[in-house]
C-alpha cells in the first residue's frame, strides 16, 4: 500500500518540522517533502516553551541552525515563520536575512520576538530594527498576522502591503512615526494589541476599523485612547485612570477586561473601583466584565458617607450579565477600609446582573474579622442577581455590610458562596496561613438565618487551616 | 443529541442536496451537511446543484462513509453556535464536555478501517475540502510514522531506497539539526 503522492506533504505537515525532515531519508521523492513544510517555528530561549510548534534549539547554535534550515526550504506553501530568541546587537543582518526569506515566501504569519522571557516591564534602550518596510516590498500583500516583540519599526503615513492584515500584535516596540497609517491601511484589521511600546503619545484613530473585534491596550504611556470600532467585541485595557478612552459605536462588545493602577498621588482611593462605571461611557454595552482595581490606603477611615456616591456614574450598564471584580487592597487597617462596599452602590447600576464575582485581597493586613452589628443598607432591588462568589472572603466591615446589602435586596439569588483563601493570582501562599475559619462559619450560619438564604462557605481542597 | 439552534437546523433540513458518487449511486443529505464540503457549498452558492453534485472521484462507499462523518459533525458544528454563550455557565460546558466526548468517541471509531479506505476517504476529503475530516484521516496517517525509522516507514508503505551512500550522507549533513 502506497500513500497516495498528493497527501504526502499534507501527512508531513502534521508531524513536527523536525520529524519531518527526518523522512528525508527515506528515499529520493520524500526528501524534498519536508521542504514545503507550512509553519517554520524557531524558539532559541531557555525557558520552557508553550508553543508546541517550536523547534527548540540551543542558543549558541541558533543562528547557525536557523540559517541553515531557511537555505533548505523551498519557501513554498510557508504559512508561518517565528523565531523567538534574543539576538547579540551586532547581527542586524541576521534579522534582516530571516525576514527577507519570510516575506519573499510570502508567510501568513511572521512573529519575531527578541525578548523572549516575557519580562514586559524592563526597558530595553538598544533593540533591533524590524524592516516592516519589506513586508510592504513584495508585489502583492500577503501578511495576515504580525506578532513583533522588543524591536523597533520606523512608520510611514503610508504603508503599503498591509491590506491583508488581520491581527496585530505590538508587544514593547519602539515606535518611530505615526502608528494610524499601518492601522488604517489595513481595514479588514480584526485584532489589535499594544502593550508597552514607546513613542507613541496618543491613540486617536480617526477612520472606523470596521472590522475590529478585539481590541488590547495595555500599559501604554498614552494620553488618550480614541478609535471608532462598530463590531469591537473584547476591549481590554490596562493603565491609569487619568486618561480619557472614547470607543465610538461599540455596541456589540461582549466582554471588557480593565486593570486600573491608582496613582501614589490620588486621594480617592475608591475612585478605580468605579472608575468603569465613570470614566469610560464606551463599553457601556458590555455583557461581561472583569474589573482588576488596586486600592492603596495607609490609613483609612470609615466614612459615615459611605453609602452614597460622591457623583454619579457616566452610564448605566444595561446589558452586563457577569461582572467580576479583583481588588487588591492595601491597607493597615482593612475594617476601616470601605472600598469594597462602594460596590453596593455601583451595582445598581447594572440592572441586568445575574452573577457578581468578588476575588478580595487584603495585603499587609492581620486583620480580625469584624464584630460590629453591621448595617445593611438600602441597595437597589436585584431581579436577576442570581449568584454570588466571594474569594478572600475575612468578614472584613466592607465585606460584611456589602453581603448584607446583597442578602437583603437580591430577590431571585439562588447560590451565595464565601471562600476565605485568597483567589487572587499571584498573591502569596502565606496570605492563606492562620484564617479564622471557625468564625467565618459561624458568621455564615448567623446571616444565613437571619436572611433565610443559605451561604455556601468553600472549603480549601487539601487540608484546613484553622 | 439535541442541540441548540434547531430553529436553523429545520430550515436547512428543508433544502435537501443529492450527491451522485462515481458508480451512480444517489444520495440524499440536507445542506446542512452538505456544506462541511467547502467544495459543494461553492457549488450551492453559484446555484448548481440542481440535478444532484455529480463526483466522480468518489466511491458509493467512500461517500457512505463521508457523509456519515459530515451528519455527525454537522450536528456537532450546529451544536457550537448554540452554545457560544459569552457566560462560563457550569452546565454549559458539562453538556459541551459531554459531547465533545462523544464527537471524540465517534471519531475514534471512525478511523477504525484498513489503509486502503483511510487513504481513499483521505483522498475524497482533499477533493471535497472537508477541513474536520482532512485533518482526522491525515493525523492517522502522520501518527504511524511517528517516531519511526526511515526504515519502518520505507517497510510500512513499500517504498524503495534509492538513495546512494553519499545522497544519505549528505542528508545526514543538511538534516543534522533534526537529529539531535
Amino acid at each position: 500500500m502506497t500513500l497516495p503522492e498528493e497527501i504526502q506533504p499534507l501527512v508531513l505537515s502534521l508531524l513536527s518540522l523536525k520529524e519531518a525532515a527526518r523522512t528525508s531519508l527515506v528515499s529520493r521523492s520524500w526528501r524534498k517533502l519536508w521542504t514545503r513544510y507550512p509553519n517554520l517555528c524557531f524558539d532559541g530561549s531557555k525557558d520552557g516553551s508553550t508553543d508546541t510548534d517550536s523547534v527548540k534549539i540551543e542558543r549558541a547554535k541558533f543562528i547557525e541552525t536557523v540559517d541553515s534550515i531557511i537555505q533548505q526550504h523551498s519557501g513554498m506553501g510557508l504559512e508561518k515563520f517565528s523565531v523567538r530568541c534574543s539576538l547579540p546587537m551586532d547581527s542586524s543582518d541576521v534579522l534582516n536575512r530571516w525576514i527577507c526569506f519570510a516575506t519573499a515566501s510570502k508567510a501568513k504569519t511572521i512573529d519575531v520576538n527578541l525578548c523572549p522571557k516575557g519580562n514586559y516591564v524592563v526597558l530595553i534602550k538598544q533593540v533591533h530594527y524590524f524592516p516592516l518596510e519589506a513586508l510592504g516590498a513584495q508585489d502583492r500583500p500577503f501578511i495576515q498576522c504580525l506578532f513583533l516583540t522588543s524591536v523597533s519599526i520606523k512608520l510611514h503615513s503610508d504603508m503599503p502591503g498591509f491590506t491583508k492584515l488581520r491581527s496585530l500584535h505590538l508587544h514593547c516596540i519602539q515606535i518611530v512615526g505615526d502608528l494610524s497609517g499601518l492601522l488604517l491601511s489595513g481595514s479588514i484589521l480584526e485584532d489589535l494589541e499594544l502593550i508597552a511600546c514607546s513613542g507613541v503619545s496618543d491613540l486617536n484613530i480617526p477612520r472606523q476599523l470596521d472590522k475590529l473585534r478585539h481590541l488590547l491596550i495595555s500599559n501604554m504611556r498614552i494620553q488618550m485612547v480614541e478609535f471608532h470600532v462598530p463590531n469591537l467585541s473584547r476591549f481590554g485595557y490596562k493603565g491609569g485612570t487619568a486618561i480619557p478612552i472614547v470607543l465610538h459605536g461599540c455596541s456589540k462588545l461582549q466582554k471588557a477586561t480593565v486593570t486600573f493602577h491608582q496613582t501614589w498621588l490620588e486621594e480617592d482611593n475608591n475612585k478605580v473601583l468605579g472608575h468603569v462605571f465613570h470614566g469610560i461611557p464606551s463599553v457601556s454595552a458590555v455583557e461581561v466584565l472583569h474589573v482588576h482595581a488596586n486600592m492603596r490606603t495607609n490609613y483609612p477611615v470609615w466614612s459615615p458617607q459611605v453609602h452614597t456616591l460622591a457623583t454619579r456614574p457616566a452610564c448605566m450598564l444595561l446589558n452586563l450579565r457577569h461582572l467580576t471584580y479583583e481588588i487588591l487592597v492595601s491597607t493597615k487597617s482593612p475594617n476601616s477600609h470601605s472600598g469594597v462596599l462602594q460596590l453596593s452602590q455601583y451595582l445598581a447600576f447594572a440592572p441586568q446582573l445575574e452573577a457578581l464575582e468578588l476575588h478580595m485581597f487584603y495585603y499587609l493586613s492581620v486583620g480580625r474579622c469584624w464584630r460590629g452589628e453591621g448595617v445593611s443598607y438600602c441597595m437597589h432591588h436585584h431581579d436577576h442577581l442570581k449568584t454570588v462568589y466571594m474569594s478572600g472572603f475575612r468578614c472584613y466591615r466592607a465585606q460584611v455590610e456589602l453581603m448584607y446589602g446583597i442578602l437583603g435586596t437580591g430577590s431571585v439569588l439562588e447560590q451565595v458562596t464565601i471562600k476565605p483563601m485568597v483567589r487572587v493570582p499571584c498573591s502569596p501562599e502565606s496570605m492563606n496561613f492562620s484564617i479564622p475559619r471557625n468564625e467565618i462559619c459561624k458568621w455564615a450560619h448567623h446571616t444565613s438565618q437571619r436572611f433565610g438564604k443559605t451561604i455556601i462557605v468553600a472549603e480549601r481542597p487539601q487540608q484546613q487551616c484553622w | 443529541m439535541a442541540s441548540a439552534g434547531s430553529g436553523d437546523e429545520k430550515a436547512a433540513a428543508a433544502a435537501m442536496i443529492t450527491l451522485i458518487s462515481s458508480d451512480n449511486e444517489k444520495f440524499e443529505v440536507t445542506e446542512a451537511t452538505a456544506t462541511l464540503s467547502q467544495t459543494i457549498r461553492h457549488m450551492i452558492e453559484d446555484g448548481c446543484t440542481d440535478g444532484g453534485v455529480p463526483l466522480p472521484n468518489v466511491t458509493s462507499k467512500i461517500l457512505a462513509r463521508v457523509i456519515e462523518y459530515c451528519k455527525k459533525h454537522a450536528t456537532a458544528a450546529a451544536g457550537e453556535e448554540g452554545s457560544s454563550s459569552s457566560f462560563s455557565d457550569a452546565a454549559f460546558l458539562e453538556v459541551d464536555r459531554a459531547f465533545l466526548e462523544e464527537l471524540e468517541e465517534f471519531d475514534d471509531a471512525f478511523l477504525e478501517v484498513d489503509r486502503a479506505t483511510l487513504f481513499d476517504l483521505i483522498l475524497a476529503a482533499n477533493y471535497l475540502d472537508i477541513k474536520g475530516l482532512l485533518n482526522l484521516t491525515c493525523q492517522k496517517v502522520a501518527d504511524s510514522v511517528k517516531g519511526k525509522t526511515p526504515e519502518q516507514i520505507r517497510e510500512m508503505y513499500n517504498i524503495v531506497n534509492d538513495l546512494t551512500p553519499e545522497e544519505e550522507a549528505e542528508i545526514r549533513r543538511e538534516t543534522q539539526w533534526a537529529f539531535e
